[in-house]
């Protein structure tokens, strides 16, 4: 069994991967029904304004808890009905959907970078970096989430791109374990060594060799990430340390409409159908991402 | 027939605990000394175990319990006669010693937080083992419902000098309907019927006081027979009506929904007319329709119909004038789109904030909504100064008692004055003379003055005067008392 | 071996002082203990004195200046005493906290079994399905358990199980009918995330040389998988899992508020809302050292399952 093969073969198959990742997703319909919600959602999070029948803070007093249409008692300017006061689900879902792909893409984002990076070093190096880094992780992980998020939104003021900030700060921790974790064994195997005995630079054999390995792992970690960011600032919502009204973000909605839960259930289920929605494709490209552009899932 | 087989096994259920009364309360209770906390819910359920010396009737008034009399002697001593006979719950007899151990541990004491109650307690001198003479530092109208307060129940002196106060905090003795069993934290509190108790024994023999945060899971319980009593939400009335297990009841508050304005130099509202004109755009009525299912009352003062000397002129009314608003606005400078209001508060007052906004909108000024975690908030709210424009409060007053609600806006010490700087030393002199009379009309005459300065000065815009809504099982025979406590001495099973 | 681990025992001192200043700095800096201690009750505020105030100061150490005050925190400490809460009435943190071990112990290991039950199966399954529909659902299960919030899960979990069908008890604690729901609420969550990572892992080590070539030896699916596919996707799923144990402790407080259960979320989140500092470092101090333990063991399950890893 010789390991030089696949690092040698890898650079060719980059150019065909692509083409027939795209073959891929075409016989793949969770991965289109994934990439056509995630399309929608990011063009209604963007054109929020144009998109939106209603102002998301219009309260109509007279029509509070409107079901949404297709119930007897729906009303058809309000498509998806109306919360306690009388505000129009339909537009505020179009704009909980910024604060959502911004919490989830950009806290992902900055937890994927920090939890990559460090994971890969210390998993890679081992020794003192490896010490140094588990050393912060446990600091982290024993302070519990809320009491930072308490004290930095309660100190600084609360505001949206402070908490994902925050999220991104405490949030790669899952991500530098698993990359860690995979690394170690990765960097015994023969081919690795073989790299580093050739002399290659250690960023090179880093980024070349070590980071396409684990990169299955990353994007698992990575697209459920995204949706428990989501999730994490619903829940933060409800303990009340997540975004303040009257910034609309899926959480509060959520949060807020447990409330009502058993007279009026679409407060609560809409946002929560949404999360579960923009959740299930990004899984979906997850999917389809990993078995294409991991190397070693290639049959 | 499902429904049936539930009927049967819910009766048998009953039955089998007919002795036992369930309750769920919304937060657990962080011990037994009741001059070490602020809780309300510990407050509620404190009687059951201690009695004070005076106790409040279901109208809401001032009974004899422990003590049989209580009068002035001259300005600043009370006379009071005690009842003979009570037994605390390890069979020691109750007597004058611990009415003067209770109450000077309260007055000297600095780290109970109860303190306040008792700072005008000079001594209390022990006539014979049930006649006392409290001596108090100034006249004190407040002195009878002070001592009907959970806070100054009595404690059993010989049983603190044997155990010391961290045992008894955790294992508390009282002479109330019930004994205590067991405290589980967060879990439960068990108590016992006390057999022996001076008023006759309770009809339960066992109250357990489930502690359940959560609102919609307590109405679960209620509406599924795993508790008897359940606070409930505005929201959840319906669910319990339509049970057929449980129905609703009505309790009276003192908790008036106000927004506190800041009125120092700087502000925008430090301007009368402009806190007039927030005053007129705000449409009372609405909050209670829309947040309360229609229950509650608008008030111009902050106290409820249950409090002594209420100044009724201004319950049940409010100001709703836009037009007037704009006016008043154009007045102080500000055409429409050019006074920006700051809406400070707790997250929970999201929907209050939301409401006043689009009102203050309609009248033409921008509003800019900062709501805070609620404990980030309560720090804010109190250190002076840490507020802009309003802030949003609903307050209470455990001493049910409008001039003790009046003595936090009298200046430069009351807390409120403090955080809205707010400083009138008419009104200020006039609280605090009323609360100095013993008169009850006099009394009356001075709150009624210092109301009147109130209103007119609008430091705070009160919204209205909310209701607690009780959900009690139909196989209980029981009611809401209007201090809210959760007294079961005069629960019945129904039939 | 035993160097390695008595060296990351004594790391953990330097990392419980990280905690505990980190902590103290933050929770101090986000609000007065005694504005939030002295409640809405206008009895109480209208009335308070200013001597009062700097009484209960003094009584809680507040009067001190920071540095101080975190220095005999850790003097305390040293000997086991946290100090006394002063939301409860003064009572010893400590055993506070230690009081709730067993209830959060209970709730947070059946969580843990139920988390394992589903997410070891359905992992297999989907990667042996792979693509299929066994796939397909697992992949909408996990969404639903990763998306679902567990406050939504478990109050739709009680109007089912307890409100129309009567079969489990709405909430509370002592049997094991109570432990049921919130388990399963708090497990879902947990089982989602390792079914993922299992089910992603297994098919990378599927299509690894040797497994191809035991496969091509004419041995089983079934068995490849047991036998080296589940061996070697262990190393994220064992990480993962002994990530979740500390928030299994104190990360559980809205699974327990729904179901009332009486852990140490709850006291947590009553602790942070007052900052009752002497609780809060007891708490935190506390899964401190059991989140650090549990990341000793996983590293040192690392070697059992993986020979290839080596400590000095």
């Amino acid at each position: 069994m010789t390991h030089a093969g696949p690092t040698a073969e890898r650079a060719p198959r980059r150019g065909a991967g692509l083409r027939r990742a795209w073959r891929e997703l075409l016989r793949n319909p969770p991965a289109i029904f994934g990439a056509l919600v995630l399309v929608v959602f990011v063009f209604i999070a963007l054109f929020a304004p144009l998109v939106a029948p209603h102002n998301p803070r219009q309260q109509n007093l007279s029509d509070r808890f409107t079901p949404p249409v297709w119930d007897k008692a729906g009303d058809t300017r309000y498509l998806l009905g109306t919360d306690q006061l009388g505000r129009d689900i339909l537009s505020r879902l179009i704009y909980g959907s910024r604060v959502a792909l911004a919490v989830g893409v950009f806290g992902t984002g900055l937890a994927l970078v920090i939890g990559v990076t460090l994971g890969l070093c210390a998993g890679y190096f081992g020794g003192r970096v490896d010490a140094i880094v588990t050393r912060v992780t446990e600091v982290i992980i024993s302070i519990p989430s809320s009491i930072l998020y308490i004290t930095i939104l309660g100190v600084f003021g609360p505001s949206l791109w402070l908490l994902i900030l925050v999220m991104g700060l405490f949030g790669w921790i899952t991500s530098a374990r698993v990359v860690r974790g995979e690394v170690l064994s990765i960097r015994n195997r023969e081919y690795v060594e073989a790299s580093i005995g050739l002399g290659q630079r250690t960023a090179r054999v880093l980024i070349k060799h070590v980071l396409p390995n684990v990169l299955g792992s990353i994007i698992v970690v990575g697209t459920l990430k995204v949706a428990s960011m989501i999730i994490l600032e619903a829940s933060l919502s409800f303990l009340g340390f997540g975004v303040q009204p009257p910034a609309v973000t899926w959480g509060q909605m959520l949060s807020d409409g447990r409330r009502f839960i058993t007279s009026s259930w679409w407060l609560a289920t809409l946002p929560g159908l949404a999360i579960s929605l923009l959740t299930l494709s990004l899984l979906f490209l997850g999917n389809w991402l990993r078995d294409n552009f991991d190397p070693r899932t290639y049959d | 027939m499902r429904r049936l087989l539930i009927l049967v096994i819910a009766v048998l259920a009953w039955s089998a605990n007919a002795q036992t009364l369930t309750i769920a309360i919304s937060e657990g209770i962080p011990g037994f000394d009741p001059t070490q906390t602020t809780r309300t819910v510990a407050n509620d359920v404190y009687p059951n175990i201690f009695d004070g010396l005076l106790a409040l009737d279901r109208e809401g008034q001032i009974v004899p319990s422990l003590a049989l009399s209580w009068e002035v002697v001259n300005e600043k001593d009370w006379h009071l006669t005690l009842r003979q006979g009570v037994k605390w719950h390890d069979g020691e007899t109750f007597d004058a010693e611990d009415v003067k151990f209770t109450l000077e541990r309260l007055a000297t004491n600095q780290d109970l937080i109860r303190h306040v109650l008792m700072t005008e307690l000079e001594s209390v001198e022990v006539v014979n083992p049930y006649e006392v003479v409290l001596h108090m530092a100034n006249p004190d109208p407040l002195l009878p419902v002070n001592l009907t307060m959970p806070a100054t129940a009595m404690l059993p002196a010989h049983y603190f000098e044997a155990v010391g106060v961290d045992k008894f905090t955790q294992a508390p003795i009282g002479t109330g309907p019930y004994k205590f069993t067991e405290y589980r934290p967060d879990d439960r509190l068990v108590l016992t019927v006390n057999e022996d108790y001076w008023a006759g024994k309770a009809a339960f023999s066992e109250l357990v006081f489930r502690v359940i945060t959560e609102s919609t899971t307590s109405v679960s319980e209620l509406i599924t027979g795993g508790v008897a009593v359940s606070d409930i939400g505005p929201n959840d009335l319906d669910r319990v009506e339509s049970s057929g297990v449980a129905h609703v009841t009505t309790q009276a508050t003192n908790r008036v929904v106000h927004w506190t304005l800041n009125v120092s130099e700087g502000q925008a509202t430090a301007d009368k007319r402009v806190r007039e004109a927030l005053d007129l755009a705000i449409d009372n009525q609405v909050f209670i329709d829309v947040l309360e299912n229609g229950y509650g009352t608008p008030t111009r003062v902050r106290t409820g119909p249950g409090d002594n000397f209420m100044p009724t002129k201004y319950y049940g009314t409010y100001n709703y004038d836009p037009d007037r608003a704009r006016e008043l606005l154009a007045e102080a400078g500000y055409g429409p789109g050019e006074l920006t209001i700051t809406i400070m508060g707790a997250s929970s007052v999201s929907d209050r904030a939301e409401l006043t906004a689009a009102m203050l909108e309609a009248v033409g000024i921008v509003p800019d909504i900062q709501l805070f975690e609620s404990s980030v908030w309560s720090s804010k709210y109190w250190t002076p100064g840490e507020f802009t424009n309003m802030a949003g409060v609903g307050s209470s007053n455990s001493a049910m008692d409008y001039g003790s609600t009046l003595s936090d806006l009298q200046c430069p010490e009351g807390a409120h004055s403090q955080r809205s700087h707010w400083c009138n030393e008419e009104f200020s002199d006039l609280v605090r003379a009323a609360n100095r009379e013993l008169d009850t009309a006099k009394r009356a005459e001075l709150l009624d003055a210092a109301t009147e300065i109130l209103v007119d000065e609008l430091p705070q815009i009160y919204l209205y005067n909310s209701v607690g809504f009780i959900g009690v099982s139909n196989k209980l025979d029981w009611s809401p008392r209007p201090d809210g406590s959760l007294l079961m001495f005069d629960a019945r099973p129904a039939n | 071996m035993f160097g390695y681990v008595l060296r990351r025992l004594l790391q953990v001192i330097p990392t419980i002082v990280g905690i505990t200043l980190l902590l103290f700095i933050v929770v101090r800096f986000s609000g007065d203990p005694l504005a939030i201690y002295l409640g809405d009750d206008d009895m109480v505020v209208g009335q308070v004195g200013n001597d009062q105030i700097a009484a209960l100061r003094a009584r809680l150490g507040l009067d001190q200046p920071l540095p101080l005050q975190y220095i005999y925190f850790l003097r305390d400490a040293l000997h086991g005493d946290f100090g006394r809460s002063f939301i409860y009435q003064n009572q010893p943190a400590l055993p506070l906290v230690i009081r709730r071990l067993p209830a959060t112990a209970a709730l947070g290991g059946a969580a843990l079994l139920i988390g394992i039950l589903i997410s070891l199966p359905a992992g297999l399954i989907a990667a042996r399905f792979r693509n299929r529909f066994p796939d397909t659902f697992a992949s909408f299960y996990a969404v639903v358990g990763e998306a679902v919030p567990n406050f939504w899960l478990g109050i739709m979990l009680i109007l089912l199980f307890a409100v129309n069908l009567r079969v489990l008890p709405v909430s509370g604690s002592g049997t094991w009918r109570h432990l049921v729901l919130p388990a399963f609420t708090l497990g879902t969550g947990m089982s989602a995330l390792l079914m993922r990572l299992l089910r992603g892992n297994l098919i990378e080590v599927m299509s690894l040389d040797y497994i191809r070539t035991a496969r091509a030896k004419g041995l089983s699916a079934r068995s490849v998988l047991f036998k080296h596919g589940l061996r070697n996707a262990a190393i994220s799923y064992i990480t993962v899992l002994g990530l979740s144990v500390p928030g299994l402790l104190s990360g559980s407080v809205v699974t327990e508020s729904i179901f009332a259960w009486p852990g140490m979320g709850l006291l947590f989140i009553t602790a942070i809302n007052g900052r009752d500092m002497a609780v809060v470092q007891a708490i935190v101090v506390f899964t401190a050292f059991l989140a650090i333990l549990g990341n000793l063991i996983v590293d040192l399950v690392y070697v059992l399952v993986d020979p290839r890893i080596t400590y000095r």
